[in-house]
């Protein structure tokens, strides 16, 4: 089954690559967000109040988008996210040009330096994941593991709390749906009585026909737990118990077309 | 006959039925002479208890007089004055062989429903949905018992309907709910809720040892009850702030065991958190509005006990299991096991030992049942729990 768009996978389904750049926008983007004079100095970066808007709205939101998309939004493959950054990245690099050459004498121009190198290695990640994304997005779509339709199990069971021999016994003597032949008989430990188990699977018809049986409650495995269920009922308590809702005991097909639990009227007094 | 049938939300009526017959060679008849209203009936009343069908008949606490037994009943016969419990249990699966009657293996023939809501299926009850078998109820004239070799009671003496009707849950479900809190020397119990549940709840844990017991609710005349009629203490949890009141009575430890008797259908203090959990069980995003078993484990004192005795359905958001696993808590609930209480209860009833009846408040005629759930609904009027008079 393809998976819905809601459930494309958790923080953990991400590359490595991809959680580390995540994480590093949000730890960019607060201190870009909230201190850009002290983020600005601490780059080597103008701080005036121009170059503080600049890092507030080019960079702080930028970043927090852009870890917002990676981690939370757009995951397993962030693809746009990932062309966001770069573009941004371009624009970083950009800003750290045009403060090298506006404060050519300033002795804090190495960290400008630092930054710049750190800047292009982020670039250089951000292209590598981003080529990644995209062509695994391109090829299989998100790596989710593979939820696969469980065959069919072939045996079903039931306990019944009395001897062996004595289910034994009732289970020869027993007309019922489940392919007689087909049981056996374990003894239940710790004194809970007989395991009994039998065969559930039968030839399976054209799918919408056993679709509309098992919808009606008449799909053969629901017939035989039926059966199991009328079986123990009546080795245990000797009788099959009804209900208002369910007057013939167990039975799939009733549950769909339960009855108000209130008495029946009975039929010869004419109510 | 005349019953009490549900037809919709917060929609009860009372109507002319069939009258129940003998189905089963193991069924016996009862002609109801009291019944009561349950907070679990308020939870299938409100709506939310799902697989409820317009014209079941409500009720599963309800006594009365033995009118006919099926041929493989021999243990009561006709003029028998009976309570009955409300499971519906087989005595020979290996559930009720080990006193579980309320996880019976047969007494469901929904069973299959059951076991696709909740991974594997639980007993029938009297007039408690489909999912737990769709068996008509007692709030009517007369019901049909199966398995009445099991489940009634019988009451010789002559003590009221009003001192015995209980035995058929809310007196066996609190001390139940108390047992499970497992009380030893030095104990304190904290009970949510003051409803008949709760009420009987402290009332176990204190004759069960406890050296404090200490019952939550809003309602004030129902803490007066606990105060007055119990000798217990109470907080308020609309005045107080519940967590850090428990934690000063009792010196930081927190309760050793804390019984929840709210169920799914809690309030909360706060207006906001309300309202979230309100919206969420509304739209069916959750079934259950936890804030007192929530707040029951919050409180607990590291390695103690939550005892979940009230009610619920399916589903729940924010359960803080963190605080259940970090703190060595064990969690213990269950419906009640209702025929292992019924005997030793009725003795101490007999002995004199305490009265139940100190719990109902309302007697009414089972005509009146709409008028009966409205009021126990609303908590108006002192109500604390109502008898029907069929
Ligand atoms: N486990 C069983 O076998 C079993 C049997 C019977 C009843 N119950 C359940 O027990 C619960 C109580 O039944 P009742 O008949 O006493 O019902 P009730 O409605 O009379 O009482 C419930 C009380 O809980 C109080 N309450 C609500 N929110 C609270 C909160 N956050 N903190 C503290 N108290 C709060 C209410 O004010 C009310 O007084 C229900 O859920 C019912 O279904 C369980
Ligand atoms: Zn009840
Ligand atoms: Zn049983």
């Amino acid at each position: 089954m393809p998976p819905s768009a809601s459930d494309l996978g958790r923080p953990g389904d991400l590359g490595p690559l991809e959680q580390a750049l995540g994480w590093a926008s949000l730890a960019l983007g607060v201190p870009q967000t909230l201190a850009p004079g002290a983020f600005n100095r601490a780059i080597g970066a103008p701080d005036g109040p121009r170059a503080k808007l600049v890092t507030v709205v080019a960079g702080g939101t930028r970043e927090l988008a852009a870890g917002a998309g990676i981690l939370a939004a757009e995951r397993p493959w962030p693809v746009r996210t990932l062309i966001a950054r770069v573009a941004g990245d371009a624009l970083d690099v950009g800003l750290l040009v045009a403060s090298w050459r506006s404060r050519p004498q300033d002795r804090n121009r190495w960290r400008l330096a630092l930054a710049f190198a750190t800047a292009t290695a982020i670039g250089t990640a951000d292209v590598l994941a981003l080529a990644r994304a995209k062509e695994q997005s391109d090829a299989d779509g998100p790596p989710l593991p593979t939820v696969k339709e469980h065959p069919k199990r072939e045996r079903t069971g039931v306990t019944v709390r009395a001897p062996l021999e004595e289910v034994r016994a009732a289970w020869e003597a027993w007309d019922g749906v489940a392919p007689k032949e087909s049981a056996d008989f374990v003894i239940a430990p710790g004194g809970r009585g007989t395991e009994v188990r039998v065969n559930v699977k039968e030839g399976a018809g054209l799918p919408p026909v056993e679709l509309a049986k098992r919808v009606a409650g008449r799909s053969f495995d629901q017939q035989v737990a039926d059966d199991l269920r009328h079986f123990k009922q009546t080795v245990e308590t000797g009788e099959v118990l009804r209900s208002d809702g369910s007057p013939e005991g167990p039975s799939a097909p009733r549950l769909m077309t339960q009855r108000p639990a209130q008495p029946v009227a009975d039929p010869t007094q004419n109510r | 006959m005349r019953a009490n049938v549900w037809s919709g939300r917060n929609t009860v009526q009372v109507e002319n039925v069939p009258d129940p017959k003998i189905l089963n060679d193991r069924d016996a008849i009862v002609q109801i002479t009291s019944t009561a209203i349950c907070g679990s009936d308020l939870h299938l009343y409100d709506g939310y208890m799902p697989t409820m069908k317009q014209g079941d008949i409500l009720g599963h606490e309800f006594m009365g007089i033995v009118t006919d037994v099926g041929k493989g009943i021999d243990n009561l016969k006709k003029g028998d004055r009976v309570v009955v419990p409300f499971p519906i249990a087989c005595g020979g699966c290996n559930a009720c062989a080990k006193g579980l009657f309320a996880s019976c293996e047969n007494s469901n023939p929904n069973a299959a429903l059951a076991e696709k809501m909740m991974g594997h299926p639980v007993a029938g009850i009297f007039g408690y949905s489909h999912l737990t078998g769709g068996f008509a109820g007692g709030q009517a004239e007369a019901a049909r018992v199966p398995f009445a070799d099991v489940g009634p009671i019988k009451i010789e003496g002559d003590l009221p309907d009003e001192s015995v009707l209980p035995l058929s849950d809310v007196l066996p479900t609190g001390w139940m709910g108390a047992e499970m809190a497992d009380i030893s020397e030095g104990d304190v119990v904290a009970v949510w809720g003051a409803g008949a549940v709760g009420l009987f709840a402290a009332l176990g844990a204190k004759l069960m040892g406890a050296e404090r017991v200490i019952v939550i609710d809003r309602i004030e005349y129902r803490l007066e009850k606990v105060r007055n009629d119990l000798g217990l203490e109470t907080i308020n949890y609309e005045q107080t702030a519940v967590l850090e009141a428990l934690n000063e009575m009792t010196a930081g430890r927190g309760p050793d065991a804390c019984i929840d008797a709210v169920g799914m259908e809690a309030h909360h203090g706060h207006a906001a958190v309300n309202a979230y959990d309100r919206v969420k069980q509304a739209t069916r995003m959750e079934t259950e509005r936890p804030h007192a078993v929530r707040e029951a484990i919050m409180a607990c004192a590291n390695g103690g006990t939550v005892s979940i005795i009230g009610v619920y359905a399916g589903l729940m958001d924010k359960f803080p299991l963190g605080s259940l696993m970090n703190r060595s808590l064990t969690v213990r609930t269950g419906q009640c096991h209702v025929h292992r209480y019924m005997r030793p209860l009725l003795e101490r009833i007999e002995k004199g030992e305490f009265d139940p009846a100190f719990a109902i408040s309302h007697t009414m005629s089972l005509e009146d049942a709409p008028k009966g759930y409205d009021t126990f609904k609303h908590k108006e009027d002192c109500c604390t729990k109502v008898i029907l008079k069929p």
